[in-house]
């Protein structure tokens, strides 16, 4: 008959104690590339991005084969001129997409965790609660970044391709670190909002049309406001208004959304941001339920 | 046997429910049975020995620590939970792997594990298959397989006997049995008193978060003893099925009603060997049978009488 070891035995697997999230970030990942509408709507994304392309292209290779009647001709179509306006625009075009393709993939990561009681057995594994949200908002943000910051910076490199010397070098040096922030800007109220309303309602679907009407709101609200109190200023306190405005400040543009110092613009992102963590934080924290 | 979980007054409770009340229990390694019926605190015992819950008073210890929040216990840990969901688009050999990676495992050894806990539930055929297109039996084998394979010291199998046929309960039986013979502790969770008695000789009787009966099944089964249990049988030919029991010194009453015939016997264990048998020969066509008084209450009534 065999013996046994009977006292406590070591753990035989290699740890990864400060990355068990990310684990959760290939897996989420694994999840949502093998879904169809998530791809279509990136495919979507990728149309934009291909006529970026084409647009720093023709207007480089215009420019560098020194036709300055083409190139006159170009500057006069705002469309196709290529300055630090184009990665701006490029971003703040692209980010009702960051909207539906977070709220699609977002929505339904907590809530459905919930109500397949995955929560539990993902807490029954040596996974904290923060390594769990670390894991989920990584995921969204890793998604937000495909369709913002990674193709803006990469048409930054392509521009400097086209059109290498140090006169583009030094148009365009700063403006990778004015897409990271605007792209921050844009991806995380939108992702730690769509995370905290999937933590708080108990389907995507009720989850979806929160978010969905409390942007609507603000935005009225940020539209109305001015109009009634005759202060511009007020459209702080819509969210789009508060990160187009950012965008203005960080990629030198003219101030057109309202005149208010950008310190406060950020204020209103901090905040939203803040306000959507602590919500889902405390209902991961209160996963505790009776059974 | 070496102490695994140490409760000391311990409660639970969830606004006015009291879950779990003031337990004082050591459970060692090798196989614990925790019997009682729905809402005896069976689960919510589990979930306070894995940390998920934090005791409302009194301490939980597993391996000598809190585990609450605790990784280094959680690790030592396999869990199978009773619920039957899963999510989207996954395989069952999916399923285990992710699973097996929060235990800090490589890629490689993931997988070698995954593949391993599938073979030993006998799902290598269908791991491969989405966990939608799997039959009740199946998810509950792959729910098993997550909790063996990062082959854990301690294991929490909460009512899993639940959905399988008679062929996956003896296997399953088998399978906890031989990880309590390899040294692990196992506690099976169930509130069929049947199913703790194949698997363990040692139980802990649970009701209203309290606990009941502590020990050797076989002295809880004494007490038990003049207390019949009834089960009732659907087959085709309900009279050639009776007459194999009739004989029975242990049988106390056959009905028959509408295609099924009701047997009270004192002897469970005889029956259901001998039911088994019958089923596997087909010698009565039996279409379905279900414990009349299963859910223990009748035998808690016995019991606290």
């Amino acid at each position: 008959m065999p013996i046994y070891e009977q006292t406590y035995r070591a753990y035989e697997g290699k740890t990864l104690r400060g990355f068990r999230w990310w684990v959760m970030v290939k897996q989420e990942l694994r999840v949502l590339f093998a879904t169809r509408p998530f791809l279509y709507l990136l495919i979507v994304a990728v149309i934009h991005v291909s006529f970026r392309v084409f647009q720093i292209t023709v207007y480089d290779m215009v420019s560098m084969a020194n036709q300055s009647a083409a190139l006159m001709a170009l500057r006069n179509i705002a469309m196709m001129q290529v300055d630090e306006r184009t990665f701006f625009d490029f971003l703040r075009i692209q980010s009702p997409l960051v909207f539906l393709v977070t709220l699609f993939a977002g929505s339904g990561m907590i809530c459905n965790d919930f109500s397949d009681n995955l929560i539990e057995i993902y807490f029954s594994k040596p996974l904290t609660r923060l390594d769990y949200i670390a894991g989920k908002i990584v995921t969204l943000v890793l998604v937000g970044a495909i369709l913002t910051a990674i193709p803006d910076i990469l048409l930054v490199v392509l521009h400097n391709l086209l059109a290498p010397g140090r006169e583009t070098l030094r148009e365009t040096y700063w403006i990778p670190f004015s897409i990271l922030a605007f792209s921050a800007c844009i991806v995380l109220p939108c992702v730690l909002g769509i995370l905290a309303s999937s933590a708080l309602f108990s389907s995507q679907r009720y989850a979806g049309i929160a978010v969905f009407m409390l942007l609507f709101g603000d935005s009225a609200l940020g539209s109305a406001l001015p109009g009634l109190v005759r202060n511009p200023n007020f459209s702080v306190l819509s969210l789009p208004m508060a990160i187009n405005r950012m965008g203005e400040t960080l990629f030198n543009q003219p101030k057109k959304t309202f005149p208010l110092h950008w310190g406060w613009s950020a204020l209103v992102i901090a905040l939203v941001c803040a306000a959507a963590y602590w919500a889902l934080a405390s209902r991961i924290r209160r996963a505790e339920r009776a059974s | 046997m070496s102490v695994v979980i140490e409760a000391k007054e311990l409660s639970k409770w969830f606004g006015e429910v009291v879950a779990v009340n003031n337990l004082d229990v050591t459970i060692e390694s090798g196989v614990t049975g925790l019997l009682g019926p729905n809402g005896a605190g069976k689960s919510t015992f589990i979930k306070l020995a894995m940390g998920l819950y934090g005791p409302s008073r009194g301490t939980i210890k597993v391996f000598g620590q809190s585990p609450r929040n605790n990784m280094d216990v959680l690790r030592r840990i396999g869990y199978c939970p009773e619920f039957d969901r899963f999510p989207d688009n996954t395989t069952g050999f999916e399923f285990v792997y992710w699973l097996n990676r929060f235990y800090g495992l490589t890629g490689g050894e993931a997988t070698r594990r995954a593949e391993e806990a599938c073979e030993r539930v006998k799902m290598t055929d269908r791991m491969d298959d989405l966990i939608e297109t799997y039959s009740r039996g199946m998810r509950q084998r792959i729910k098993i397989a997550q909790a063996l394979a990062p082959a854990p010291e301690l294991l929490f199998l909460d009512e899993p006997m639940a959905g399988l046929d008679p062929e996956g309960r003896e296997e399953l039986f088998a399978l906890i049995r031989a990880l309590g013979e390899e040294g692990r502790a196992v506690i099976v969770s169930s509130h069929i008193l049947y199913e703790i008695e194949r698997v363990t000789s040692y139980m802990v009787l649970l009701h209203n978060g309290c606990i009941l009966a502590r020990g050797k099944v076989h002295d809880v089964r004494e007490l038990m003893d003049e207390h019949p249990l009834a089960v009732t049988v659907e087959c085709r030919s309900p009279r050639a099925l009776a007459a194999h029991f009739a004989g029975d010194d242990t049988t106390l009453s056959i009905e028959f009603d509408n295609g099924r015939v009701t047997v009270r016997t004192r002897d469970p264990n005889g029956f259901f060997d001998k039911l088994n048998r019958l089923i596997t020969e087909n010698a009565a066509e039996v279409t379905s049978f279900a414990c009349a008084d299963a859910d223990l209450q009748s035998v808690f009534q016995y019991l606290v009488r």
